[in-house]
């Protein structure tokens, strides 16, 4: 069944047309792009989902060289996310389902996250970590729409703390991509930073004592601005802090694993921090040491938040016949993945 | 204006409770990244009662909680914003019309116009945290703004 998905839970506006897991088009509003629509926008024009959905729903219809006729389903995310930014891309979803007569699939956008990393060798129960700007979670899969999380962030979310860690140096946004190329030329033992939850990992992630340190420590080294950074300075410290950060993560991530009594055998890693290299080495390692089979979204387009993983967990769901309620579909901006009802 | 030094992060108890009781529909945060103003705020839902782990809105910009008797707790941050409108467009007036507790975090950011929100059935308190010479001192002074 081809389906048409619609994601806007936060900053992005996207939409896919996937069938089952394959990804006939998917779209989204990136900087890749706006050159294309007219140069860059400013960031509540870029939150302004209403202005160019229809462009990208198009676009993407399109691309994806499907007439509306052959469609099945539009699905749509629910959330969790931005309460405003999630309405539109619900209304827009519950109209096109509407004036097509097709059913509509409400997603959960922390499922689509998990699924897209989903290929077929993959064994349940397996763990899935979601790692992004918005969410920091180690979630067991026990199978499609069947999920529990084991940890997640008490303050700042993984890509959070990066983007805060990348300002702090003063690195453009997202700080994160910077971060990581900075980081590449850097000595990660230079500076010493502080583990987080050190021997306590477990059930909860905790950033904001590290990004305290670390603003400690940079603006101990010279008072703003940082221009004043010799470039070795800046890379060291940035790899330094970047390594604290995915150390705590990957520490909190092997405990996980552990404690599911080596029952699980698969790893599913989505959300935009699974786009950095030094990470998914660090976890290869683990994986190494715990026998793991890792798994990652087919590109790295598809770590971002984007449409064509709603898409593909709509496929399951509707392979499963089940549909949402266009009448009672609505936005639910703190929905936990352990709350959907298969 | 109050100003107060504390050493650890106990003490914060304290000075929720001394900020709570200047009765503040707004509590504006002020400070620099990293100096407490999640943990604060985290302490200020503690303290009205609030059971949920508060975390970071940095992302989502907005997160409401809800407490025993109808208590609304909003968290904002407007560390992504760009324009007041942004404040705006995420139904601020609404929250304010509701008698919730709003914590703003880099209300700085748009000082002049929250500023201005100040009326006489709306309190703002505005706290602001700043780091020490020590490694946990803070520096945190609190005041009502009248209108």
């Amino acid at each position: 069944m081809k389906i048409l998905a619609i994601e806007t839970s936060c900053d992005e506006t996207a939409a896919a047309v996937t069938e089952g897991t394959e990804i006939l088009s998917s779209v989204k509003w990136t900087q890749e792009i706006h050159n294309q629509y007219g140069g860059v926008v400013p960031a509540l024009a870029k939150r302004a989902h209403e202005e160019r959905i229809e462009e990208i729903i198009n676009d993407a219809l399109k691309r994806s060289e499907t007439s509306v006729q052959r469609l099945g389903a539009v699905a749509v995310t629910v959330g969790p996310g931005l309460a405003i930014a999630l309405e539109v891309g619900i209304k827009w979803a519950r109209k096109l389902a509407a004036d097509w007569h097709k059913p509509l699939i409400g997603i959960n956008h922390i499922e689509g996250h998990i699924l897209s990393a989903l290929k077929k060798e993959v064994t349940f129960p397996c763990q899935a970590l979601v790692i992004s700007g918005g969410h920091t979670q180690v979630i067991r899969v026990d199978g499609i729409g069947k999920y529990e999380i084991l940890a997640q962030s008490l303050d700042d979310d993984i890509g959070e703390a990066l983007d805060k860690g990348a300002r702090m140096l003063g690195l453009p946004y997202p700080g994160g991509p910077a971060l990581e190329k900075l980081a590449a030329q850097g000595d990660p033992i230079k500076y010493k930073l502080p583990l987080p939850m050190a021997g306590r990992e477990g059930r909860a992630f905790s950033y904001s004592g590290l990004k305290t340190a670390f603003y400690r420590l940079v603006t101990q080294l010279h008072s703003y601005p940082v221009a004043q950074f010799e470039p070795q300075e800046i890379s060291d410290l940035a790899a330094g802090y970047q390594a604290m950060v995915f150390r705590h993560l990957v520490r909190t991530l092997k405990v996980n694993v552990q404690n599911s009594m080596f029952n699980v055998h698969d790893l599913l890693v989505g959300g935009g921090v699974a786009a950095n290299m030094k990470l998914r080495d660090e976890i290869k390692k683990l994986s190494n040491e715990v026998s793991l089979n890792v798994h990652y979204p087919a590109n790295l387009m598809l770590c971002t938040d984007n449409a064509a993983m709603i898409g593909v967990a709509a496929g399951f769901k509707a392979k499963r016949g089940e549909f949402t309620d266009p009448e009672r579909i609505d936005r639910l901006p703190r929905w936990r993945v352990d709350e959907i009802s298969s | 204006m109050i100003s107060t030094q504390i050493y650890k992060q106990s003490e914060l108890a304290n000075v929720a409770k001394k900020v709570l009781l200047m009765r503040p529909n707004i509590i504006a945060l002020e400070g620099p990244m990293g100096a407490g103003k999640t943990t604060l705020t985290k302490v200020l839902a503690r303290t009205l009662g609030i059971k949920e782990e508060i975390v970071s809105p940095t992302f989502v910009l907005h997160r409401p909680y809800s407490g025993k008797n109808g208590i609304t707790f909003n968290h904002i941050d407007c560390w992504r914003m760009e324009k007041f409108g942004e404040l705006q467009h995420i139904g601020l007036q609404k929250m304010i019309g509701e008698k919730s507790t709003i914590v703003i975090e880099w209300a700085d950011r748009f000082e002049k116009e929250i500023k201005r929100l100040s009326k006489k059935e709306i309190k703002l308190v505005w706290v602001k945290i700043e780091y020490g010479e020590k490694k946990n001192e803070r520096r945190i002074s609190y005041e009502d703004i009248g209108y």
